[in-house]
Order: C-alpha cells, then sequence, then structure tokens
C-alpha cells in the first residue's frame, strides 16, 4: 500500500472502537447488564411515559372519593391527596430525574475535568490556588448550602441543576489532577514536551484521552448521587412544583399525611423509582470503574 | 551425584491467548558447591525454571511432566506446607528487584530473622540476633546497621540484605534471579565479588539465572542456554564460550562487545522467538538459524553430547558454524567528524533541595546536578556520556538541548548562544534536537497508533501541507527505520509492537523532521541483546545517510565503546575523561575510568584479570568533597601515598599527554 492510499485511523473511529469493546465487556460483566437493564426502563418511562401516559398536574380528582384512593382496577397505583393517577406521576417523575441527574452531572464532570486539568498540569501558584478552592468546595456542606441557594435564588428546575452541579464536581476535579499529575511525567509526555508542543496540544490530545476513561466512570456514580441530590432537595421542599418528580411526590406526600392514613400506595412507588435508578447508575458505574481501569479489571 | 537434578521439565502458563508452553522439556544438574549459569533471552523460561524447583510459580503456571530431584527427593507433587521448609533451609532465592522485595516499614536486621524464626522455632530471640548480625557482616554490611530500614540502604546494599535473607536458614543452593540487573557496573562487580566469596567460604550451590552472558561467563562453573522453553547448550563455562556449539549460542555471544579483545561492532540475531502458544515443529531456531536444514525444520533435535561434559540440541553440532559476516571490525557508517555542532562551556545545574534543612553558613543546601562541564559536539559524531546512575550524565543532555535550564555557563549552538533562548528560537530548536528515550514502552502514548505517533511531531511544527504530505513523510521514516511495511506498522498501536519495533518507532519519530542532533537516552538497555545490535547499526546507518550527530547517554562501557567516536566519563556532575572510544576503553587514564574498565564483565571466561573494585558509592552530590571530587575513594591516590593536591586542590579537565583531556592530578601516574 503506498502512502496515498492509507486511510489513517482518526478519532472518532478509534472512540468507536472502544465504545464497542467496552460495550462488550459491560454486558458481559453480570452486574454490569443488570444496570443496564433496569436504566432501559427508566428510559423507557422517562422517554415514553409521557406520551403515552400524559401526566396533567391541574388533573385533579372531582370529588373527595378520589383522594388518596387505594390501588384499583380504575387507578393501578391508586391516587394521591388531589385525586390523580400515581401510577402517571410516578412515570413522569423519572424524567425529571433523568434531567436533573444527568445535566447536573455534566456541569460538574466540564467543571471538574477542567479545573482538575489544570491544577494538576501547571505547576505553582495557579495550580495550588485552584486545588485550595477544590477543598472549599469539598468542605462546605452541601445541603444547607443548597438550601441556602434554593431559597435566595428561587425553586425552579434550572437552580436545582445549577446547584448540585456546581457542587459536585471537586470529587471529579481531586480524581482528574491526581491522574495528570502521574501522567505528566510520564515518559511519553515529556517526549512530546521536548518536541516543542504547546501546553494545549500536550493536555488536549495526550492528557485528556488519557484520563477519560476514568472521568466517565466515575461520571455514572456521580448522575447516581445528583438524582439523590435532586430527591433530597425536593423532598426537603425546595423543588420545582410545576416539574413533579419522585422527590416532590414524596414531599407532598408526606405534607399530606399519607403515610399517617396508610397510604403506602402513594410513597412506596415513588421510592422504588429513585431506588432502582441509583441503582442501576451505581452498578453500570462500578462496572465500567472495572473494564476502564485495568488494574481493576482482574479482580 | 548432582545436588540438584532438573529433567525434562515441562510448564505451562494459563492465559486468555491460549496456553503458553513457557518450559518444554529442560533439563538442568547441580552439582554440590557448583555454580550454574542459566543464560537467554526475556521469554526463554530460564526464570520458570529456576522458580519452579523452590515451588514458587505464579498460579496459572502449572508443571506438565518432568521431575525435579533435591538430593534424590522428588520435589513436584510436595504440599506447599513440605515446600515452605525446603525453600528456605535447603534452596533459597535471591529475588529479582532488590527495591521491592524488601518491606519498607520493618527493621532490616527484623527481616532477616523473620525465616529463621519461621522456619527454625528452637532458636531463641538472642541466638536470632547473633545470626543476623554475623549474616550482615558476611555480606558486608555492619551490624549496626540492621537496626535500619530498607530506605536507609542503597540499591546495592539493599541486594546484600536480599543475599542476607537467602543465606539465614542456611541452605545449600541458592537461586539468584537476576541478582545484578539494574545495578552499576561498580555495584555489579562488588555483588558478584561477594556471591563469589560466599560460595567459597559456605561451599554453596548457585543457580544464577542472567540475561547477561558475560557476567554468567565470569561467575559460574557451567552454564545452560535456553531457547524458547528448551535448553539448547549445556556445559561448563569454558567449553560453551570458546566452543559454542549450538548457533543460537554463538550468535548471543556475537551480540555481547568484548571490551578485553579488539573493537568489532557486534552482530544481532535476524527474526524474532517463536510463539509459544503454538506447538513448534522441530528446532525452536530453526527460522532465524543461518545454517539451518530441512530436518532442523521437522525434527526436535535432542540434548546429545558433543565434548566432554557439553551438551547441545543442535542436529548440526558440533560442526554447525553460524555465519559470522554480521561481525564487522569497527562501528558502520563512521564518518570523520568535522567542528563543533554544539559547545557547551562550563555549565551547572544546581537543583535546591527540599525542606528547612540550612547549611552551617545559613545558606539552602543544593545539588550540583552538573558542576562544571566544559565539552563540544562534533558535527557527525557520536559521542557517549557514560557514568553510574545519579552522575548527571541525563542532566548534562537535557540542558544541553534546554530541557532543564542552566544555573550557570553557556550553551552555543552553530556558533550562536542559546543559554537563553525563548519562544520562537526554542521551538526551531526543538525542530534540530531531538530525543529517544529509554523505554520504548513508556515513550509512546498507548493511545496513539503508529502513525498519530509519527506525524505528531510534523503537526507540532506545521510541516507538510496536507495529510496526505505528511503520511507521505511518516512513510519514509518508518522504512528509514527499517520498519516494513510502513503502510501495515502505521495503523498499529504501541502495545502490538515488539520492543525493538517500539524503538524503531520512537525513533521514526525522532528524525521525522530530519534533526541534526539526537540525544539517545540509553536507548538499547531495555531490549534483549539480539535486537540492541540491530537498534545500534540502525542509528548508525542513519547517521551516514542523513549526517546526524548523536549524544549517546549510557551507563554501559562497552556498548559505548562500540557505537561512540568519542567518550565522556561522567563522575558527580563533571566530566573526569573525555577522548577518543578506544583510548577511553583500551587505553584509560583517570583512576576511576580505570577501575570501571576493569570491572566490564566480558562474554569470555577467565578473562578477569586484575579488577579494580571500588569499595563503597558514589557520595551524593549535595556533599561533593573537597579537592578531587573523586579522592575518597581513589586507589592511585593511595598507591601514591595520599599526595596533598588530591584532597586539597579540585583537578580541571586538561590534556594529558596524548591529547586526552583528564581532570587527574596524575594523568601519567601508574600507567604502563
Amino acid at each position: 500500500m503506498t502512502a496515498e492510499a492509507f486511510v489513517p485511523v482518526r478519532r472518532a473511529g478509534r472512540i468507536g472502537a472502544a465504545l464497542r469493546t467496552n460495550w462488550g465487556l459491560l454486558w458481559s460483566d453480570p452486574l454490569g447488564r443488570t444496570g443496564v437493564i433496569l436504566l432501559a426502563f427508566v428510559i423507557a418511562a422517562a422517554i415514553l411515559g409521557p406520551v403515552l401516559f400524559p401526566f396533567d398536574p391541574k388533573a385533579v380528582g372531582e370529588s373527595a372519593k378520589d383522594i388518596l384512593q387505594p390501588p384499583s382496577a380504575q387507578y393501578p397505583l391508586g391516587t394521591d391527596e388531589l385525586g390523580r393517577q400515581v401510577l402517571w406521576e410516578v412515570i413522569a417523575g423519572a424524567r425529571t430525574s433523568l434531567v436533573v441527574g444527568l445535566v447536573a452531572t455534566a456541569i460538574s464532570m466540564i467543571v471538574g475535568t477542567f479545573i482538575g486539568l489544570t491544577a494538576g498540569y501547571s505547576r505553582g501558584a495557579l495550580g495550588e490556588g485552584l486545588m485550595r478552592v477544590t477543598d472549599f468546595f469539598l468542605v462546605i456542606p452541601t445541603l444547607p448550602l443548597t438550601i441556602v441557594l434554593a431559597a435566595v435564588i428561587g425553586q425552579s428546575l434550572g437552580v436545582i441543576i445549577l446547584v448540585i452541579g456546581l457542587t459536585s464536581w471537586p470529587s471529579t476535579a481531586r480524581i482528574v489532577r491526581s491522574s495528570v499529575l502521574t501522567l505528566r511525567e510520564r515518559q511519553f509526555i515529556q517526549r512530546i514536551a521536548s518536541l516543542g508542543a504547546r501546553d494545549r496540544r500536550i493536555v488536549g490530545i495526550h492528557i485528556l484521552p488519557n484520563v477519560l476513561p476514568l472521568v466517565i466512570a466515575n461520571t455514572i456514580l456521580v448522575i447516581a448521587g445528583s438524582i439523590l441530590a435532586e430527591a433530597t432537595l425536593a423532598f426537603l421542599g425546595l423543588g420545582d412544583p410545576v416539574n413533579v418528580s419522585w422527590g416532590t411526590m414524596l414531599h407532598f406526600a408526606f405534607q399530606s399525611g399519607a403515610a399517617g392514613r396508610g397510604a403506602w400506595w402513594y410513597i412506596i412507588p415513588p421510592g422504588i423509582g429513585i431506588v432502582v435508578t441509583v441503582l442501576a447508575f451505581t452498578l453500570i458505574g462500578h462496572s465500567l470503574d472495572r473494564i476502564l481501569n485495568p488494574r481493576l479489571r482482574s479482580r | 551425584m548432582a545436588l540438584l537434578e532438573v529433567r525434562d521439565l515441562t510448564i505451562r502458563y494459563r492465559t486468555t491467548a491460549g496456553d503458553i508452553r513457557a518450559v518444554d522439556a529442560a533439563s538442568l544438574h547441580v552439582d554440590a558447591g557448583e555454580a550454574v549459569g542459566l543464560a537467554g533471552e526475556s521469554g526463554c523460561g530460564k526464570t520458570t525454571t529456576a522458580l519452579a524447583i523452590p515451588g514458587l510459580l505464579p498460579q496459572n503456571a502449572s508443571i506438565v511432566g518432568g521431575s525435579i530431584l533435591l538430593d534424590g527427593r522428588e520435589l513436584i507433587g510436595r504440599s506447599e506446607a513440605e515446600m515452605e521448609r525446603i525453600r528456605w533451609r535447603e534452596a533459597s532465592v535471591v529475588f529479582q528487584g532488590a527495591m521491592n522485595a524488601l518491606n519498607p516499614v520493618q527493621r532490616v536486621g527484623q527481616q532477616i530473622a523473620e525465616p529463621i524464626r519461621l522456619h527454625e522455632p528452637e532458636t531463641s530471640a538472642r541466638q536470632a540476633q547473633v545470626r543476623v548480625d554475623e549474616l550482615l557482616e558476611r555480606v558486608g554490611i555492619p551490624a549496626s546497621r540492621g537496626r535500619e530500614y530498607p530506605h536507609e540502604f542503597s540499591g546495592g546494599m539493599r541486594q546484600r540484605v536480599m543475599i542476607a535473607m537467602a543465606l539465614a536458614c542456611r541452605p545449600r543452593l541458592i537461586i539468584a534471579d537476576e541478582p545484578v540487573t539494574a545495578l552499576d557496573v561498580m555495584v555489579q562487580a562488588q555483588i558478584l565479588r561477594l556471591l563469589k566469596e560466599l560460595r567459597e567460604q559456605l561451599g554453596l550451590a548457585m543457580i544464577l539465572i542472567s540475561h547477561d552472558l558475560s557476567v554468567i561467563a565470569e561467575t559460574c562453573d557451567r552454564a545452560v542456554v535456553m531457547y524458547a522453553g528448551r535448553t539448547a547448550e549445556s556445559g561448563d563455562v569454558r567449553a560453551i564460550f570458546r566452543t559454542p556449539a549450538h548457533p543460537y549460542t554463538q550468535a548471543l555471544i556475537r551480540a555481547f562487545p568484548n571490551v578485553r579483545r579488539e573493537r568489532a561492532f557486534v552482530a544481532g540475531i535476524p527474526g524474532y522467538p517463536p510463539d509459544l502458544t503454538a506447538p513448534i515443529e522441530g528446532c525452536a531456531f530453526a527460522d532465524r538459524c543461518s545454517v539451518a536444514l530441512g530436518r532442523c525444520r521437522t525434527e526436535i533435535p535432542a540434548l546429545r553430547p558433543v565434548g566432554a561434559g557439553h551438551d547441545a540440541a543442535c542436529h548440526l553440532a558440533p560442526e554447525a558454524r553460524s555465519c559470522d559476516a554480521a561481525r564487522t571490525p569497527g562501528a558502520p557508517g563512521r564518518l570523520a567528524p568535522e567542528g563543533p555542532l554544539v559547545r557547551v562551556e562550563d555549565l551547572r545545574v544546581e537543583f535546591p533541595v527540599r525542606g528547612r534543612a540550612r547549611l552551617p553558613d545559613g545558606s539552602k543546601p543544593v545539588v550540583h546536578a552538573v558542576d562544571g562541564v566544559s565539552f563540544d559536539v562534533r558535527r557527525g559524531e557520536v559521542l557517549a556520556l557514560v557514568g553510574e546512575s545519579g552522575c548527571g550524565k541525563t542532566t548534562i543532555a537535557k540542558t544541553m538541548v534546554r530541557l532543564i535550564d542552566p544555573t550557570s555557563g553557556r550553551i552555543e549552538y552553530r556558533g550562536s548562544d542559546i543559554t537563553r533562548a525563548r519562544g520562537g528560537e526554542l521551538r526551531r530548536l526543538r525542530e534540530r534536537f531531538q530525543l529517544v528515550f529509554q523505554d520504548p514502552y513508556e515513550s509512546l502514548d498507548p493511545r496513539q497508533t503508529v502513525h498519530e505517533i509519527v506525524e505528531e511531531p510534523l503537526l507540532i511544527h506545521g510541516r507538510g501541507r496536507d495529510a496526505a504530505e505528511r503520511t507521505r513523510l511518516v512513510f519514509a521514516a518508518l522504512e528509514g527505520a527499517g520498519l516494513h511495511p510502513a503502510a501495515e506498522i502505521a495503523a498499529r498501536y504501541p502495545h502490538h509492537l515488539s520492543g525493538g519495533q517500539r524503538q524503531r518507532v520512537a525513533i521514526a519519530a525522532a528524525m521525522v523532521l530530519e534533526p541534526e542532533l539526537i540525544v539517545a537516552d540509553e536507548p538499547v538497555s531495555m531490549l534483549d541483546v539480539s535486537f540492541r545490535a540491530e537498534i545500534l547499526s540502525l542509528m548508525l546507518e542513519l547517521r551516514a545517510q542523513r549526517s546526524f550527530t548523536y549524544l549517546f547517554i549510557t551507563h554501559d562501557l562497552s556498548l559505548a565503546w562500540i557505537i561512540a567516536d568519542r567518550i565522556a566519563v561522567v563522575y558527580l556532575g563533571r566530566i573526569v575523561e573525555l577522548g577518543a572510544a578506544d583510548d577511553v576503553i583500551q587505553r584509560p587514564r583517570h583512576p576511576y575510568t580505570r577501575a570501571l574498565v576493569s570491572v566490564i564483565p566480558v562474554p569470555e571466561p577467565g578473562a578477569e584479570s586484575d579488577q579494580i573494585v571500588l569499595t563503597g558509592e558514589a557520595p551524593s552530590p549535595s556533599a561533593v568533597p573537597a579537592g578531587c571530587r573523586f579522592h575518597p575513594r581513589c586507589w592511585l591516590r593511595r598507591d601514591l601515598g595520599d599526595p596533598e593536591a588530591c584532597s586539597t586542590v579540585d583537578p580541571s579537565l586538561v590534556p594529558a599527554a596524548d591529547g586526552r583531556l583528564v581532570a587527574c592530578h596524575f594523568p601519567e601516574g601508574g600507567t604502563a
């Protein structure tokens, strides 16, 4: 073959190949496969649910007979304190939880990776300074901060996403930084530096792809944490009252005294929703961690 | 009767890629008090064979045939508890890599006492302590140092501790797995001398595993050469080295330079070792053998006598004589060097010592990594910087190409000062100077294809009009580095390549920009000997074709000798001798060089003459001795009756009678 006919492997093709092999490994791991199946259910609910069973928060029950009804043929999972179908509500909650989890994590991942890369690669004051900022975010108690922020800025889905995203990045930053610190001393990085490559190239082309697997495995776990955080905030009444989520459901269930009235159908379904989603992400995250981190692979 | 008799030992490793037949009907025997060397390249099964004796094989290995008789008792099939007893009291192991084999949080003395406590519970704590003190003294460590921790010991001292530990339960056989690999040549000589003395004093039998034939030639009575899991040849070292019967042994010996002889370029062995997952028909070496016949590819040769106590597994032995043509006198492609390309004047590099320590005068202590070095690199030459680890040779080179900032001094490139070059000027220098690193496994980005690795320098410096043009340049560089076919290699990742191929990729990446100077930092020390010669001759060919200049950094004087035009010997941040390669190696003048050259092992038994083994190790560059920095260890100073100048006046590097530069007050002292 001549140089003209040579088709170099480019980044996109390589990422595709990496995804295929890693997908195979994930699917062959029993824990990973369980996580994937559970997640597929949740995603299906989030995408198809609102189309097939549109939930209208304003569609309240017509009379007192419809309020907090136990499951029956008419109401498969019973009704809430306003006489709305719990089943429709749980399905609608999946979308909110996933959106919050994914978007908040994306913010956290981008901020954390950027700060981790910068802090790990730049020697001296900048790196030190960034790490002190990270330490600061790591030690501030997240819950009170989010409560205060939500109270001050207002209650909307955007604020919740932002608050979760901006408080969960420090762990990613720490992981990325420590990995960059070792990579920076590796010979291939030093060789590239000796070629006269600019820092942007060294970080973007050599360091970032080598830390990315770590970031991805970590990200999946951060999603689980973000979903829990959203549920916590919503349960405490700081959620967006317009967009129903599993956390807000629990919040209103407790406010209306569902527990005292024995309305278990109003409490258990959103609880199961949270557990299944968080479990799915946790299983996938741990499985990916083993796959992408060869040192753990044999254990 | 032999102390140890290994017969037809066959061992398999189960891996995801299939079963590997690591050892295939290997045989060896060791008599009481005898030293047997187990030689061969990586993957030949020498370590697996040896570690099977004390039952120390990894989990995925299984012995599928043969027998191991120690003192007439079969060891295969014994329980772990029985092997545990045999392991320390009858056959003990000195492991490779003394750095990692000691527990960092336990005192050295306690670690030596541990096997005694475990295997001789009747010994009281006091008796054990007495034994530990004896053992330490025996391996040349003051007994008082037994209370110290491993980090307080240097590499050589740790290796001594490992030996003391192996001796703790008075075994009759010691298995030493690469005991001197990764040690500096002087420390290596000290350890080899210690092993020799211990054998004489204690009547120990020893199996010495080494990839370095020279080490075996010097320390063993008999040698066993292994190839692809099989015994290729075994016999008395004199017989093996003087009249090697197997073509592999012959080729292997030719791959080692011999500084006691005329300079000759070493020859590599073409091809690669066979894949051990597939059964090998016939002789395993047939594909790389220059004299193989049709029969060699179909029939496995049996180990049969070719002389008194000398066996070889070759159909053609003892008549087989593999072709010697590759051994050309001198290095290929020598050029007459021209004027200086780079000139370094009074270069100094100091690193601050971390922490709050202060010298008595209140100043902060510094490490004088490079302490006043002047030399020039002539256009078209190979200049070798040689010295022990930590002597500053790599720092000198990296400072010269402006990867480390000098504290003071001047660096000139083609007559212009580049000491403080910045920005665009520095980037242009990066184009002209290229580096090849020691470890090809480490110096290539594992996530890039060979194509991207070699293309990257072009992208960084904006060379090549478009992707097609760059690909053409990449292919030309790959072909130039001997990687054929380029298109196939270019699409691969580094982990698909062998060590030698990876180093060729690194060389291709270094030459794609057509630099003037290539700094090669130990470029072959991680490679098997049969690939070393190929890389070295590639480097010299490229020099002839593309008029490269090389700065070759190595700890191995014999390698420097065969590849370099001139050699600079570095000791404690200073050049102590600089001259033509032949002069420096064959007629060294500085007492340090003379000691180093005298301890270079050679692949010729009985050649070790008048070794000058320096005691101790080089002092730290943060506490350089006053006067001549070598004087505390100098044997010549002692011979001359301790002249005052040595300990008071720092000698400068000045021309001696023959024009060579020597930094010694007595450059003619004691020369024959």
